[in-house]
């Protein structure tokens, strides 16, 4: 039932966006979105491009940051589903699935449980990252769906001076398609193993003045797999067999209109999942352990280029999240709700001097509401009740100065101020040589910070285990880069990088010995030193392809080894064709994680699992998708380890996967249909 | 201490002219190295800089008679180009096309090898606008000039 109100609640976002264009717009939506005199400039010869790097677009070897761009074209040729399908494919990224949640490793630092909260997660340049904790969800409780992606945007290293907090390990920024790409209708279907059912539809185009819009929802449901256990094989526990508890649903829906200088855009998700794994202590196999996340967003930006060629941007954004826990203990089923609601303003002026790019810029950030309810049902009793509104701001300013023809100096700094805990300075420097054209040599300084949650502030359950620390300060981190682009081909580039970073002030919870209670402390440090490599593009006629390995060695200052979850070798390597006639793609992927320390300094099995996945239009029309693949082919047995709140030292993945699918599409020119 | 600085970073930004560099290279018709040039048919015979700048960043989209503005470009390595661009936009407006690329907005203008298409395209189409280097007038294309 709740599951139909929240469908409901998508479909009523997609048509209210959708009443809100005129008439004849709409009539006219899948118009073409190029000017009509059809004289412009060939765009086979532009490079890839990257916004996230400088807060503007600028091409791979200019930006001054580690940068891995990922395309529609691979989405759709590896069938990836989820954000964290996408972070898996490229350099120095692992996937940690708790059942629960699902979160990124970057460059070896890793803090089991963290929800993503030190990994910046943007939507067109708007932060995802939000609720109580901070979190930045990839995985199906994800915000956004990725049918709604044109373009994917990973910075490995900081990115503070742009971006403020959690920008700490990476920033990812999802960069959604536009109305005129859809020109259309798009409607998939798809069905996977696990009773997995998944279907979604987008629908966009432009007006011939200039409206595009694009919408799109998607609805999931799985019963998940049934799993087993050791830590839990006796007869008062089904013998370690958790069956029927794994189920997963979600929906989700975008809305976007542009037109002119203006845009706005709107999404709901919803999603409930299952816990299988008896987390927090809880009944084992308890159908009733289950966690809720939603998350609403709507905003508007503005952005103009003056004939100076300087330009202004501003945005307004509120933000929504809402987190319920339940968890179902021997005498009690105890349950938590986390609500966040929070407006945000921006606003960013670009100017040139000579040749010289100058960047100001400032942010308001209004908490109005961090709720954190937490209470035991049957009896009933109020564990904690904390209600709380914060105020953050932040200026920040960055110069790229053109010391020559072929060389680039990137000077940046950010203040950002927080009510809890005061401010914090974040600056950067970059110096990029060009070696050639879409080649260069990066050497990267950066520093960036991760202000405490509110969870971390001020979570207690009434003295039972864990008590508030108001008192915490950001973590603090330094990186340290240098990193090579090199065309290889018209479209293939390669990148080297050497790194080092240094994070201290990690936020960990610790035992107070005074009184035995849980608190979170300012009390770790780590740091990491590595090497990447990855080569992506076309590789020659119709295939192209992925490389990407990851040496890294992170070092848990307190333990002096490495910390649970961080491995030092990571390898991917994905090749995608097009198939002969255009009759579509077929994608086969392979990647390799190796061992890992589990939190008992126990070595979680290194393991490497193939995708494959098959697209293929019967008659070789677009309009038309048959989608076929499976994931694990080989049904590898494998896992990520437990974080602190799971009696397991390591969780399982699934099994070999299959699934099967269409894809519709009906083009305003669509002949065939 | 450190908002001190914030604070000199930003007004720098927004306080400082934008000819703090040096002064843009103003196109005057005598010491110009390119040349605009229009179809015989557009009754314009002069433009100022910022005039061009428009046209050329498809801020302008049609002349005063209501004929569309078509405006051509020539390659980037071109040395025309990179006259005309330090001359009309002060630095190189790369980086502009990229970013209205990236949002989708709009293209940059045709863009075509060398003076010879420039002319060739210009001589066949009234809305167009296009510059070459400073020489004689070719046949079938009408001077502009461009004024600071």
């Amino acid at each position: 039932m709740v599951h139909h109100l929240r469908l409901r609640l998508v479909a009523c976002l997609l048509v209210a966006t959708a009443t809100a264009v005129k008439g004849d717009d709409v009539a006219r939506l899948a118009a073409p979105a190029s000017p009509s005199f059809g004289r412009e400039a060939s765009l086979g010869d532009t490079p890839t491009l990257v916004f996230a790097a400088s807060r503007r677009a600028e091409t791979l070897a200019q930006a001054p940051a580690s940068v891995t761009v990922v395309t529609r074209a691979e989405i759709d040729a590896f069938g990836w589903r989820t954000i964290a399908d996408v972070l898996a494919s490229t350099c120095g990224f692992s996937i940690v699935d708790d059942r629960n949640y699902t979160t990124a490793t970057v460059r070896g630092l890793v803090r089991l449980g963290d929800l993503g909260t030190r990994i910046l997660l943007m939507l067109n340049g708007h932060r995802l990252n939000g609720g109580v904790e901070d979190q930045a969800f990839i995985g199906t409780e994800g915000a956004i769906d990725l049918n709604t992606i044109e373009r994917v945007e990973i910075l490995r290293g900081p990115g503070s001076v742009l971006y403020g907090t959690n920008a700490l390990y990476a920033v990812v920024n999802l960069v959604t398609r536009r109305g005129s790409s859809i020109n259309g209708v798009e409607v998939t279907a798809e069905a996977s193993s696990f009773a997995t059912r998944e279907g979604g539809v987008a629908l966009g185009g432009t007006s011939a003045r200039g409206l595009d819009v694009f919408l799109s929802g998607s609805a999931m449901k799985s019963r998940g797999a049934d799993l087993y256990f050791p830590e839990f094989d006796n007869p008062a526990t089904n013998h370690g067999r958790a069956v029927g508890v794994n189920h997963d649903e979600n929906a989700r829906g975008y809305a976007q209109v542009a037109y002119g200088d203006f845009s706005l855009q709107a999404s709901y998700s919803s999603r409930t999942k299952q816990i299988p794994t008896a987390s927090y202590g809880t009944v084992f196999d308890d159908p009733r352990e289950v966690t809720r996340d939603s998350v609403a967003t709507a905003g508007a930006s503005y952005e103009h280029a003056f004939s100076d060629l300087s330009r202004v941007w501003g945005s307004l954004f509120f933000d929504h999240t809402r987190y319920d826990g339940t968890y179902p203990y021997p005498d009690v089923l105890s349950r938590e709700t986390f609500t966040a609601d929070v407006c945000t303003l921006e606003g960013q002026y670009l100017r040139y001097v000579g040749d010289h790019a100058l960047t100001a810029g400032g942010e308001l950030r209004r908490n109005a509401r961090l709720d954190q309810t937490v209470f035991n049902d049957s009896p009933r009793e109020v564990l904690l009740n904390d209600h709380r509104s914060l105020w953050a701001w932040a200026v920040f300013g960055e110069g790229r100065l053109e010391l020559s023809s072929r060389a680039q100096l990137t000077l940046g700094l950010r203040y950002d101020n927080y009510e809890t805990f005061g401010g914090t300075t974040n600056p950067r420097a970059a110096l990029v040589f060009a070696l050639a054209p879409e080649s260069s040599l990066k050497i990267l300084y950066g520093k960036a910070f991760r202000a405490p949650n509110a969870y971390e502030l001020y979570y207690s359950d009434g003295g039972q285990t864990q008590k508030a620390s108001p008192d915490l300060k950001p973590e603090a981190l330094d990186s340290y880069e240098l990193a090579l682009e090199q065309k290889l081909g018209p479209r293939l580039r390669g990148s080297v990088s050497l790194y080092r970073v240094n994070v201290r002030d990690l936020i960990t919870l610790t035992t107070d010995p005074t009184d035995g209670l849980l608190i979170y402390r300012n009390a770790d440090r780590v740091h990491s030193t590595g090497v990447e490599l990855e080569v992506s593009g076309r590789v020659g006629g119709p295939l192209s392809a992925r490389l990407a390995y990851a040496y890294q060695d992170a070092v848990d200052k307190s333990t002096g080894s490495a910390p649970p979850g961080s491995p030092h070798h990571l390898g991917h390597l994905g090749i995608w064709t097009v198939l002969p006639g255009d009759a579509g793609t077929a994608g086969l992927e392979i990647s390799h994680v190796g061992s890992r320390p589990a939190r008992d300094g126990s070595q979680v099995d290194r393991y490497t699992v193939a995708n494959v996945f098959l697209r293929f239009r019967p008659w070789r029309t677009r309009n038309l998708e048959v989608t076929a693949g499976a994931s694990n082919v080989l049904d590898q047995a494998y896992g990520d380890p437990g974080g602190d709140e799971h009696i397991q030292l390591v969780i399982p993945r699934d099994g070999r996967v299959y699934r099967v699918g269409l894809c519709a599409r009906l083009d305003r020119e669509g002949k065939s249909w | 201490m450190v908002r001190a600085a914030v604070a000199v970073l930003l007004l720098a930004v927004i306080a400082i002219p934008a000819d703090a560099a040096g002064p843009v290279p103003q196109a005057a018709a005598t010491d110009q190295p390119f040349v605009m040039i229009v179809h015989p048919s557009n009754p314009a015979s002069e433009l100022t800089r910022g005039e061009v700048s428009d046209i050329f960043l498809k801020h302008t989209t049609e002349w005063p008679t209501r004929v569309p503005v078509h405006p051509v470009d020539q390659a980037q390595a071109s040395a025309t180009r990179h006259a005309f661009s330090r001359a009309v936009f002060g630095k190189d407006v790369q980086s502009y096309w990229y970013q209205q690329l990236y949002a989708g907005r709009s293209v940059p203008p045709l863009e075509v090898p060398d003076d010879g298409a420039v002319v060739a395209a210009v001589r066949d189409d009234p809305g167009a606008i296009g510059y070459i280097a400073s020489g004689p007038l070719p046949v079938g294309v009408k001077a502009v000039r461009v004024m600071p």
